[in-house]
């Protein structure tokens, strides 16, 4: 997804959960920044390495595709932008090998969508808006996994689903590997990844081979899957968006209330239910960003102006603070939130029996001498026990 | 459009069907461009053939035979590049959908008896000269210029059965 | 472009420059070393791709693709080890077309490059017409020994100092977030 939904739909769909003005923004800035806090973003204010959600053109470009690469590579994209829907998929007559892969497929309403959310409960507005940005994307790139697998992430025969007077019409998609021309809606050619048959390609990571098509809300399209056994597979942008927006407002009410569990496959769609069309207008309206749209119907919501994104909103916070008191500030918190989330993937795909996003220790139950960074999550987590206790 | 419409056990196999022609189609059509060069390097560049005026110790008429038998030995290597250029070009196309009458499978099946007939001969001289390495080396590129073919032949037939009783079902 | 990427275009870059001496101070020896060289790459490349499509690919739909590939680099590296018994002359054809079809590949690449307008668009294609170049010439000179033997030496020339290049670029990539 992009930043229309990430951003600004976050910011209406936190508004409807009840959150006050000021929390949307918080919540709607963390939902952005998973996907801009990038090491390059990190380094620059001397934050923790670890905490990245996100890697670069740049940094992928030179990252290494070893073993060790890979599983760094894994540890980001599955933590943040491909969350695994079933880690414990059985295919029929296929080897460890492909399963390894086959289990990070991203999908909906996958037991790692709870634990993400019911993670964030622990932490505040930063932590929500991590978890927000996580379930959105798990509609969006559902079909796609979080590491570099051409046996997984290749795709092809797109064809546009397209709404016309006559009925629904089948238009193919025209591709092009040069990232210098625009997406072009009306002639259906887009942009994508080139193909590379090397499984560990970058090129091979998330939806590359799909372009920027499980991005564009407006997008109805069927596409044959590389792990789909020549399956034909339909993506319904619109409707996966709309389902995503009311998982959101119920996602954020659980937490919100602090009490409610998050439970997978529920939609607020009461609440919901009076802005459906406004909302289904925005996503089906076919436009390559829908900020504007977004942006009116919060302003509209919420009656207050509603700034637009700034990466740096928060950066001075974070380097004025003294030392020990960074995780106080909102940067550091969102640090320690996107510590934890990463931590609790990597640790449950290990424990699915995969190597592929690492090893992955308790930190807490074995008292190991981390990495460093682990060690301020590590911190964090024992002041809440200590709170939770007293 | 639903994925159920998409998605019966029969469609999904014509499609894996379709998917296995072409991908041996292009193998047939590129393993004949690679013939062509292997000819072009092993036959046409021959010294003996650049060479021939030079030979003095061979009268006229031992030196046309050589030349003719030179020449049918050419056509024959050349028709043999053609065929599979024809093959693989109709493969492609079966794998797409059309479907151009059952002529280009006898061709192909006719083709893939020649073949299997050419590993008899390949194992015939390694037991007459129990060079092992030239054995391997030509019975694993026979092998996979008759594995295309096999698959082209099996997927072809198969999916004209599949297709059969679409219409009679 | 991967580290282990940039490591494998400097070794083989500083491989091939002693290759390119030997083969112009003592032919026959080089070029056997050189046919050694370029049989071994395709067959351990096409038994790669053999191992990755029983491994992986065959579960991939258009799998099959990757079997194929394989089996032609494997049926192009194997018709290499047959040159080692013949003349000499066959051999210096076979490494020259090589180097001619690998010099098209780069000027493909190259005019892909242009049309990304990436940076480095002018020197893939100028590395690709050198060696696309180096075998076309080649091919018209195809009774003097001595001279292919000097064209097929620039052409390794070019391709070491083109790979020592690679290992120390930048590279653009097209990548989708």
């Amino acid at each position: 997804m992009q930043e229309d939904f990430h951003y600004y739909a976050t910011y209406c769909a936190a508004w409807l959960a009840g959150y006050e003005v000021s929390d949307c923004s918080r919540i709607a800035y963390a939902a952005q920044l998973v996907d801009l806090c990038s090491k390059t973003f990190i380094n620059r204010f001397h934050g923790p390495r670890a905490a990245t959600t996100t890697q670069l053109k740049t940094e992928l470009a030179d990252a290494p595709t070893d073993i060790t690469g890979i599983q760094d590579i894994t540890r980001v994209w599955a933590s943040f932008h491909f969350l695994p829907g079933n880690l414990y998929a059985h295919l029929p007559k296929r080897n460890r090998y492909y399963m390894n892969r086959y289990r990070l497929i991203c999908d909906v309403n996958g037991t790692l969508l709870a634990d993400t959310v019911n993670l964030a409960r622990k932490g505040g507005v930063e932590a929500c808006g991590i978890a927000m940005h996580i379930l959105a994307d798990t509609w969006a790139h559902r079909y796609f996994a979080g590491t570099p697998s051409f046996v997984i992430n290749d795709a092809g025969g797109f064809y546009e689903l397209r709404e016309t007077e006559n009925g629904v019409e089948r238009i193919k998609v025209n591709f092009n590997h040069n990232p210098i021309t625009a997406d072009n809606i009306e002639k259906c050619s887009f942009t994508n990844c080139l193909k590379q048959d090397s499984e560990t390609s970058v090129m091979n990571l998330g939806h590359g081979r799909a372009g920027s098509l499980p991005d564009y809300s407006f997008f109805k399209y069927e596409f044959q899957p590389a792990w789909g056994d020549y399956r034909i597979l339909v993506k319904d942008n619109p409707s996966d968006y709309y389902r995503a927006f009311c998982q959101m407002v119920y996602a954020m009410k659980c937490l919100r209330s602090g009490e409610q569990e998050f439970e997978t496959d529920t939609y607020d769609e009461e609440t919901v239910s009076p802005y459906r069309e406004e909302i289904m207008a925005i996503l089906k309206k076919r436009q390559l960003i829908a900020n504007e749209d977004w942006k009116a119907l919060g302003e509209k919501l919420t009656g207050t102006a509603l700034e637009d994104f700034d990466l740096l909103k928060y950066g001075d916070e974070y380097m004025e603070a003294e030392k020990g008191h960074k995780e106080k500030t909102f940067l550091g918190r969102f640090f320690v939130a996107a510590l934890a989330q990463k931590s609790m993937v990597t640790n449950k795909i290990f424990r699915s029996g995969n190597l592929i996003a690492g090893f992955s220790i308790d930190y807490g139950t074995n008292g190991f001498r981390g990495i460093e960074d682990f060690r301020m999550l590590l911190e964090e987590m024992k002041k809440g026990a200590m709170d939770d206790q007293s | 459009m639903e994925e159920a419409s998409y998605n019966g056990k029969r469609k999904i196999e014509l499609r894996r069907l379709g998917s296995y022609l072409k991908y041996a189609g292009r193998a047939v059509f590129f393993f004949g461009i690679w013939d062509a060069i292997k000819t072009v390097i092993t036959m046409f560049l021959n010294p003996i053939v650049l060479g021939i005026q030079q030979k003095s110790d061979m009268n006229a008429e031992e030196q046309l035979t050589q030349v003719l038998s030179f020449a049918v030995l050419g056509i024959v290597l050349w028709i043999n590049i053609l065929i599979r250029f024809y093959i693989g070009r109709w493969a492609i196309k079966e794998g797409n959908g059309e479907r151009k009458g059952l002529f280009p499978l006898l061709v192909t099946c006719v083709y893939l008896v020649i073949v299997m007939v050419s590993f008899v001969g390949v194992l015939k001289g390694f037991l007459e000269t129990a060079n092992m390495e030239s054995f391997l080396i030509s019975f694993i590129i026979e092998l996979t210029s008759a594995l295309a073919l096999i698959i082209i032949v099996v997927c072809s037939w198969r999916v004209r059965y599949l297709e059969h009783k679409v219409y009679t079902h | 472009m991967t580290r282990a990427r940039r490591i494998y275009y400097f070794i083989s870059g500083v491989i091939l420059l002693p290759l390119c001496v030997l083969v112009v101070i003592d032919p026959k020896l080089g070029y056997q070393y050189a046919l050694l060289f370029l049989e071994l790459a395709l067959i351990f490349h096409g038994l790669k791709h053999l191992v990755y499509f029983f491994a992986l690919a065959r579960y991939k739909t258009g799998g099959v693709e990757v079997l194929f590939k394989g089996l032609l680099i494997l049926d192009a590296g194997l018709f290499a080890f047959d040159l080692h018994d013949v003349p000499r002359w066959y051999g210096m054809i076979f490494l020259i077309g090589a180097m001619l079809v690998s010099g098209a590949i780069d000027i493909m690449q190259g005019a892909q490059a242009m049309k990304m307008q990436s940076g480095h668009w002018k020197s893939q294609l100028a590395y690709g017409v050198g060696k696309a170049g180096f075998g076309l010439v080649g091919f018209f000179f195809l009774n003097s020994m001595r001279l292919l033997t000097v064209l097929f030496a620039l052409g390794l020339l070019n391709m070491a100092v083109s790979h020592i290049i690679i290992a120390f670029k930048k590279t653009d990539i097209v990548y989708i977030q």
